[in-house]
C-alpha cells in the first residue's frame, strides 16, 4: 500500500505518539548542535577582514532567515495536503508553523537590522530583499489573525490554506531578490551549487547552526502540534485514555 | 489518489502557477522601481530624475576620496567602471566606507554633482580572516577573488 | 581552526567594537527559542489538565 504511511500520519493518535518520540530526539540533538555552532561561531571562527566581530551575527541571522522561508514552504505543503486530502493534521501543522514561522521571520528581520547598523550604516533600507522579508512576516501575521477571526476550524483551515498558497509567490521573490534587482543586501555566501565565499573555519560552524535550527524548528512545530491536537481532540476517546494513563 | 482529490490538486496547482505568472509579469513591469539604486551609467544616460531624491550605487573609485580636515565634509567618485559620478557629502560615514568599497548613496543630482544626504556601505558575500586577505594581497590574488570588481 | 580568537574572557564579552550589537542578538534569539519551548509545554499541560477536569466532572455526574 503506497499511501498507507501517509494516512497513518494523518491519524491524530498515531501522530501524537510518533511525534512525541521524534520530538524528544529533535530537542536534544538541536540543543547540542546549536550549542556547538554558536560557541564555535562566536569564539573560535576567525574575525572578518572588513566587518570585524559584527559579522558573528550571521551564526544566528542566516539560520533563522533560512528557516523563515523553509517553514513557509512546509506550511504550503501542509496547505496543499489539507485542501486536497482534507487531512486535519495538516491544518494543525499550518496553525503551528504560522506562529513559529512568524517568530523566526521577526528574529531574522531584527538580527539583520542590528547587523545592518554597524555594517551598512542603517538599521533599515527599503530594498527588495528586506521588503520581501517584511512581506513574509505580514503574511504569517495575516494567517494568525485570519485563524483567530474565524470560529469554525474547518472553515478557518480552508481560508488559511488558500492564503498560504497565494503567498508562495513571495518565496522565489525573496530568494532571487538579490540577483534580480539592485539591493543593499549582499548575495548568499552559502549555496548548494557553488563553493562558499568564506573559508571553512567560518562556514562549518554556520552549517552546524543551520542544521541545528532546522531541527529545533521541527522540534518546536511538533511540540506545538501536539499541544493543539490535545485541545482540538479533547472529546475523543484516545485523548481521554491518554489522560487516564498519566 | 482518487479522481476527486486529483482534480482538486490540479485546480490548486493551476491557480497557484497562474498567480505566479501574473505576479512575475507585474514585478517585471515594475522592476525599475524595485531597484534600490541607479548605477552611474544610468545617470550618465539621463535615466535618473534630476533634483529629486534618488539613490546611487557603485564602488568608491580608487584615489578619489577627498576629506576636508576641518569638517565632516567629504568628496568622492562613485564608479561602475564605465562612468563616474562625483559625490559630495557631509556627515558620518559607515565603518566600512573606503576606496574600492561598494556604497549606496542617497541624495539628489545637481548639475554633474550628486549631493548626498546619506551614505550606506554595501558589503559583498565574501568573508575572510584578515591574515588571508593580507596573504592574498601580497600574492596579487585579492582582485581575482573579488571577481575583478576591485580593480 | 579550533583556536580561541580572543585574548581573554573579558575581551570575548567585549567583542570590540561590536559587542553591543552581537550579544543582544544572541540573548534575544536564544531566549525566544527557549520561550517558544516553554509556551508549547505550558499549552500541552493546560490541554491535558482540562481534559482531566472534564472527565472527573463527567464521572461525578454519572454516579
Amino acid at each position: 500500500m503506497r499511501w498507507r504511511w501517509f494516512h497513518q500520519w494523518g491519524s491524530p493518535r498515531w501522530f501524537y505518539e510518533r511525534a512525541g518520540r521524534w520530538q524528544l530526539v529533535f530537542g536534544w540533538v538541536s540543543l547540542g548542535l546549536i550549542a556547538v555552532g554558536t560557541i564555535w561561531g562566536l569564539g573560535f571562527a576567525p574575525v572578518d577582514y572588513q566587518q570585524g566581530n559584527s559579522y558573528r551575527i550571521i551564526y544566528l541571522h542566516v539560520p533563522v532567515a533560512f528557516l523563515a522561508q523553509a517553514m513557509y514552504a512546509a506550511m504550503a505543503v501542509s496547505a496543499l495536503v489539507l485542501l486536497v486530502w482534507k487531512m486535519k493534521i495538516a491544518d494543525i501543522a499550518m496553525q503551528s508553523i504560522a506562529v513559529i514561522g512568524f517568530t523566526f521571520t521577526a528574529l531574522a528581520l531584527g538580527s539583520g537590522a542590528v547587523w545592518g547598523k554597524p555594517t551598512w550604516g542603517t538599521y533599515w533600507v527599503w530594498d527588495a530583499r528586506l521588503t520581501s522579508m517584511l512581506i513574509l512576516a505580514f503574511l504569517y501575521l495575516a494567517l494568525i489573525g485570519l485563524r483567530a477571526s474565524i470560529r469554525d476550524p474547518d472553515q478557518a483551515g480552508k481560508v488559511c490554506g488558500i492564503l498560504v498558497l497565494v503567498g508562495v509567490v513571495n518565496l522565489p521573490i525573496i530568494k532571487y531578490s538579490v540577483e534580480w534587482w539592485n539591493t543593499l543586501h549582499q548575495p548568499a555566501s552559502l549555496k548548494l551549487t557553488e563553493k562558499p565565499t568564506m573559508p571553512a573555519s567560518m562556514w562549518i560552524p554556520l552549517l552546524v547552526n543551520i542544521l541545528g535550527y532546522y531541527i529545533v524548528a521541527a522540534y518546536l512545530v511538533l511540540g506545538s502540534m501536539r499541544a493543539i491536537l490535545v485541545e482540538r481532540e479533547r472529546r475523543s476517546s484516545w485523548v481521554k485514555e491518554l489522560v487516564d494513563r498519566v | 489518489m482518487n479522481p476527486k482529490r486529483k482534480q482538486r490538486l490540479f485546480i490548486i496547482l493551476g491557480l497557484v502557477s497562474g498567480l505566479g505568472v501574473t505576479v512575475g509579469l507585474v514585478m517585471y513591469a515594475l522592476s525599475q522601481n524595485i531597484n534600490l539604486f541607479f548605477t552611474p551609467t544610468q545617470i550618465a544616460q539621463g535615466d535618473a530624475p534630476v533634483a529629486q531624491m534618488i539613490r546611487l550605487g557603485g564602488m568608491v573609485a580608487d584615489g578619489t576620496v577627498d576629506r576636508d580636515p576641518q569638517s565632516l565634509r567629504v568628496a568622492f567618485d562613485v564608479t561602475d567602471f564605465d562612468h563616474n559620478v562625483s559625490v559630495s557629502y557631509e556627515g558620518i560615514l559607515p565603518d566600512l566606507f573606503r576606496e574600492g568599497q561598494g556604497v549606496v548613496v542617497q541624495g539628489r543630482l545637481s548639475g554633474d554633482q550628486f549631493l548626498a544626504s546619506e551614505v550606506l556601505a554595501k558589503h559583498d558575500q565574501n568573508y575572510m580572516p584578515p591574515e588571508v586577505t593580507e596573504a592574498l594581497r601580497q600574492s596579487g590574488k585579492l582582485d581575482q577573488m573579488m571577481g575583478g570588481k576591485n580593480k | 581552526m579550533f583556536e580561541f580568537q580572543f585574548e581573554s574572557l573579558t575581551a570575548f564579552l567585549e567583542m570590540a567594537p561590536h559587542g553591543s550589537y552581537v550579544w543582544p542578538v544572541y540573548i534575544l534569539g536564544l531566549g525566544v527559542l527557549g520561550g517558544l519551548t516553554w509556551v508549547n509545554v505550558a499549552q500541552h499541560r493546560r490541554g491535558l489538565r482540562s481534559v482531566k477536569r472534564h472527565i472527573e466532572r463527567g464521572e461525578i455526574h454519572e454516579s
